[in-house]
């Protein structure tokens, strides 16, 4: 009678087994695809951070943010420059 | 009895080997799960996909770790147009596609990048169709179908053209318009099960123009599936041939959450279109000349590398010939490696001038081996859930994450260049090109007791190959009379009080014909005591004062400075410049020295010998790397130790001279007392005119930029006709000055030195050329001025007095402004 009821106890545990296994590894599937649209969308998040964080760190007190695609560089430095020459034609007008 | 009750088991094992069994099961899975909790591997049975950034390299930055130059991650959107536009309606994902990027880019932008095949929305096939296909394929698209037995239901947006529609001859071509033909309507149109499907319509459609194309050699459904597959690609590959395209490369990245959003609902594929990640070499704060940049090697030295690689002796295959013989006498998959690892090298931008590539010569030392260069990277596993191909969503893979890593700190490369200034400098020389014309203008901030850079930059009129402050070699002219004086004075030959007669402005060379005229306008002629013959900068005084040192004296004072040598600054091309051999002739190089002529330098040079006379008469090497960070570590780059060259005493009797130049000289009319309110200051001017057949730089670097353009270089017939060449103007010159500083209430001194070369516009002195510059940017290095503006004195509660009227009527005396916060 024991031993029948150990050879049951040990089936059902089997089986709980099992299916604690099976339940883990389904939340697992779950997190894991999961997870991986959350890498995915950190990573992004993470480049527009470079950026943000690239143009802070270099910001110097008093000048305008320089952007950081080298072609609108080139546009802002060259509307630096004309603001420039309009500085110099009202002091030149003064 | 006991023995006889225990019933037999089927398998002939007792009761208490099962229970054993099963217990063993139980363990053994037990002890697997505890060890991949405990960080062991886990199951290899499937092959993860690694995603790898590149490792990080390096970031420049200023003295106080501001970026100057720094990779920063992008991101592009990349898409095969043939995988693509065969499974997604267009007009959906491009006008989605359009709100995620929001007002930057409009849909039909978006469309005419991701269908780079199509024209104004058209794509012409390449396929040459006779009479026999085309008549089929025009049936086909009439019909709307192959079954000759369904009603007629015309295919909108594909029709045929003659191939050639200048010629008679009888080709014809499929022309489409992808953005009707994959529409919804005409895909609802004519399927009649999953019409919501467009691959099932792109199937349909390049299963009817094989059909039509082929006849009965076509592969129909239903048949071999494999060579229907291959069918359907090949009609594809002529309707769409574009595989890849990034559509919008280096996309702002606070829209990709949107983009990517958007590609997850539409089921995109990874291979159809994905958001792929990349790094870019930026510079915040502008380019800059000391910065240099990164690019490509050419094909030849890819080659060599890749060669080397492969452990080759790339010297030993120096020529092409050489080169092409050994890769033939390799084995095909040797020289497909060989191929790859030639590409790899071509594809890869790396440091090629400027601070970009000293960095990277440092940082590639033994020395440096020990840096984390840990690179970012993203395991995951992608596979399709039986689920969801049950559902019929079979054509998405999902991934799984698995594991990922974050990349170490990149290195920060610290120089001593202090940004503010380095962008005050160049807009000073921005100034410069404007008003004067040159074809160079070049200067450079010097902390004086460290010899550290805090800014240095140029600006040419002209594509100009190097970092002209280190390439650049020219006469300076009179700021070599503080080294004349310096040493002079070194020697005892002269004292400051000595009485010299500079005549009025032309001095007879005794024992020769040579006459020495001045410069600039002689501010002072007659007798005039040695310290004045310094500070207004007269030819005569100073040629007077160099005769009485021998020439090797004087050459040796050069040599102590480091003339004449290369400055060991890192930055590749550096020039040595020339000094004279000895003997030299009184009437010609032991006069000509004296006031800087017949001998070149670089500003990198000149800059440490006119510092280190400031300094005290300790010569040391330009500094302008100062330390290497990485996490919270940091490594100070070690200080050269100096070169003492002349006494103290010396120098302060030098820096006296100039001081009274300042006050009363040449510089006085950029750098008087009044000028520099609260400071001490000290100039000296040059101004060197080209002799005869000396080659104006205008001339010079237009030249040489032809050369560049046409792949050549100049060689010496192509210079000695060069020299002959006409001027741009009569007489071409140096102007320069060096202007030294320091706050009365402390602080650091600083030196600023400005040359302008071969002006064409304005005045030719160097007081006038180049000395605004150099007075502005010492201002403000001072913090005499803040962004080239005076600074104004604010009240106790921060406002400055209006220049506006007062309104007495109000009561109010003073509309109050606010103060520029300094």
């Amino acid at each position: 009678m024991i031993r029948a009821a150990l050879v049951l106890l040990l089936c059902g545990l089997t089986l709980v087994l099992g299916l604690f296994t099976t339940v883990v590894q389904n939340a697992n599937h779950a997190r894991a695809a999961e997870l991986s649209i959350l890498q995915r969308q950190w990573e992004m998040r993470e480049a527009a951070n470079a950026q943000a964080s690239t143009l802070t760190q270099a910001h110097l007190p008093g000048v305008r943010n320089m952007p950081l695609d080298p072609k609108r560089q080139r546009k802002e430095l060259e509307l630096r420059k004309q603001d420039t020459t309009l500085a110099q034609a009202k002091v030149v007008a003064q | 009895m006991i023995r006889n009750a225990v019933p037999e088991s089927a398998s002939g094992l007792r009761p208490a080997s099962a229970y054993f069994v099963v217990a063993s099961v139980l363990c053994i899975v037990a002890g697997w799960v505890a060890w991949i909790a405990l960080g062991g591997e886990p199951w290899g049975g499937f092959r993860p996909t690694r995603e790898q950034d590149p490792p990080p390299e390096y970031t420049i930055c200023d003295r106080s770790g501001r970026p100057l130059a720094a990779f920063v991650q992008r991101l592009d959107l990349t898409l095969s147009p043939r995988a693509m536009w065969q499974a997604h309606t267009p007009e959906t994902i491009v006008l989605g596609l359009a709100r995620a990027f929001g007002a930057s880019t409009s849909a039909q932008k978006m469309l005419e990048r991701m269908m780079p095949d199509a024209k104004q929305g058209v794509v012409r096939t390449s396929w040459k169709l006779d009479t026999d296909q085309a008549r089929a394929l025009d049936l086909f698209l009439r019909r709307g179908g192959v079954d000759p037995e369904s009603l007629p239901n015309p295919i909108r947006g594909m029709w045929i053209e003659r191939a050639d529609p200048k010629s008679n001859a009888q080709s014809y071509t499929l022309v489409w318009q992808p953005l009707t033909a994959l529409s919804k309507q005409v895909r609802e149109s004519h399927l009649k099960r999953q019409a919501k499907n467009p691959l099932r319509w792109s199937r349909e459609l390049a299963d009817g123009i094989a059909q039509a194309l082929y006849g009965e050699a076509a592969i129909r459904p239903g048949q071999d599936e494999k060579q229907l597959e291959k069918q359907r690609a090949r009609i594809w590959e002529g309707l769409m041939p574009t595989r890849f395209v990034a559509a919008m490369p280096d996309f702002d990245a606070t829209r990709a959450p949107e983009v990517w959003a958007l590609l997850n609902d539409e089921h995109v594929a990874s291979h159809q279109m994905s958001i792929e990640r990349g790094r870019n070499r930026r510079y915040p704060l502008g380019p800059m000349r000391v910065l240099g940049g990164r690019g490509f090697v050419d094909r030849k030295l890819a080659e060599q590398r890749a060669l080397a690689s492969f452990g080759v002796d790339a010297s030993a295959l120096a020529t092409a010939e050489q080169r092409s013989a050994f890769i033939v006498s390799l084995s095909a998959d040797d020289r497909r490696r060989l191929e790859v690892a030639t590409w790899k090298q071509l594809a890869e931008p790396e440091a090629i001038v400027g601070l970009e590539l000293v960095c990277d010569q440092l940082l590639r030392g033994e020395a440096w081996n020990g840096l984390e260069r840990e690179a970012a990277s993203y395991e995951f596993f992608r596979h399709r859930p039986i689920r969801q191909v049950a559902r019929g969503q079979g054509s998405q893979a999902r991934s799984y994450y698995i594991d990922s890593r974050a990349a170490s700190d990149t290195p920060r490369v610290v120089t001593t260049l202090d940004a503010r200034l380095q962008v005050e400098v160049g807009r000073q020389l921005d100034k410069v090109m404007e008003r004067s014309k040159p074809a160079l203008a070049m200067a450079m901030v010097i902390d004086v007791e460290s010899g550290d850079v805090l800014a240095v930059d140029s600006r040419e009129a002209y594509p100009f190959g190097g970092f002209a402050p280190t390439t650049h070699s020219y006469t300076p002219g009179s700021t070599t009379k503080v080294i004349v004086m310096a040493s002079a004075l070194e020697q005892g030959v002269i004292h400051p009080s000595d009485i010299i007669d500079v005549g009025h402005g032309e001095y007879h060379v005794p024992g020769s014909s040579r006459i020495i005229h001045e410069a600039e306008r002689p501010g002072r002629s007659g007798r005039i005591t040695a310290a004045e013959c310094l500070a207004f900068s007269l030819n005569a005084g100073l040629v007077q004062i160099g005769f009485k040192l021998e020439p090797e004296v004087l050459r040796g004072y050069f040599r102590k400075l480091h003339y004449a040598e290369l400055p060991h600054s890192g930055f590749p091309g550096e020039r040595p410049g020339t000094l004279p051999p000895l003997p030299w002739k009184k009437s010609g190089t032991w006069a000509s020295v004296c006031f800087g002529h017949e001998y070149l330098t670089t500003m990198w040079q000149q800059g440490a010998a006119l510092a280190a006379v400031i300094r005290g008469g300790v010569w040391k090497p330009l500094r302008l790397i100062d330390r290497v960070e990485q996490n919270s570590a940091h490594w100070d780059l070690p200080f050269a130790a100096g070169e003492r060259v002349f006494s103290a005493k010396t120098c302060e009797t030098v820096r006296e001279m100039m001081m009274l130049g300042a006050r009363e000289g040449t510089g006085s009319g950029v750098a008087s007392p009044a000028k520099f309110p609260g400071a001490i200051v000290g100039t000296k001017t040059g101004t060197a005119e080209k002799v005869p057949n000396e080659i104006c730089l205008h001339v010079e670097l237009a030249h040489q930029a032809w050369h560049a353009k046409q792949g050549t270089s100049c060689n010496k017939r192509c210079r000695a006709k060069l020299s002959g060449s006409a001027r741009v103007h009569p007489t071409c010159y140096t102007s320069s000055m060096v202007i030294f500083g320091r706050r009365e209430d402390g602080g650091r001194e600083l030196m600023v030195y400005v040359v302008v070369d071969d002006k064409t516009s304005g005045e030719r002195y160097g007081s006038a050329a180049a000395g605004p510059a150099a007075a502005a940017i010492l201002r403000e290095a001072l913090g005499l001025s803040a962004f080239m503006q005076p600074l104004v004195d604010v009240d106790p509660n921060g406002f400055v007095p209006s220049t506006l009227p007062s309104n007495s009527e109000h009561g109010i005396q003073a509309i109050p402004t606010l103060g520029k916060a300094r």
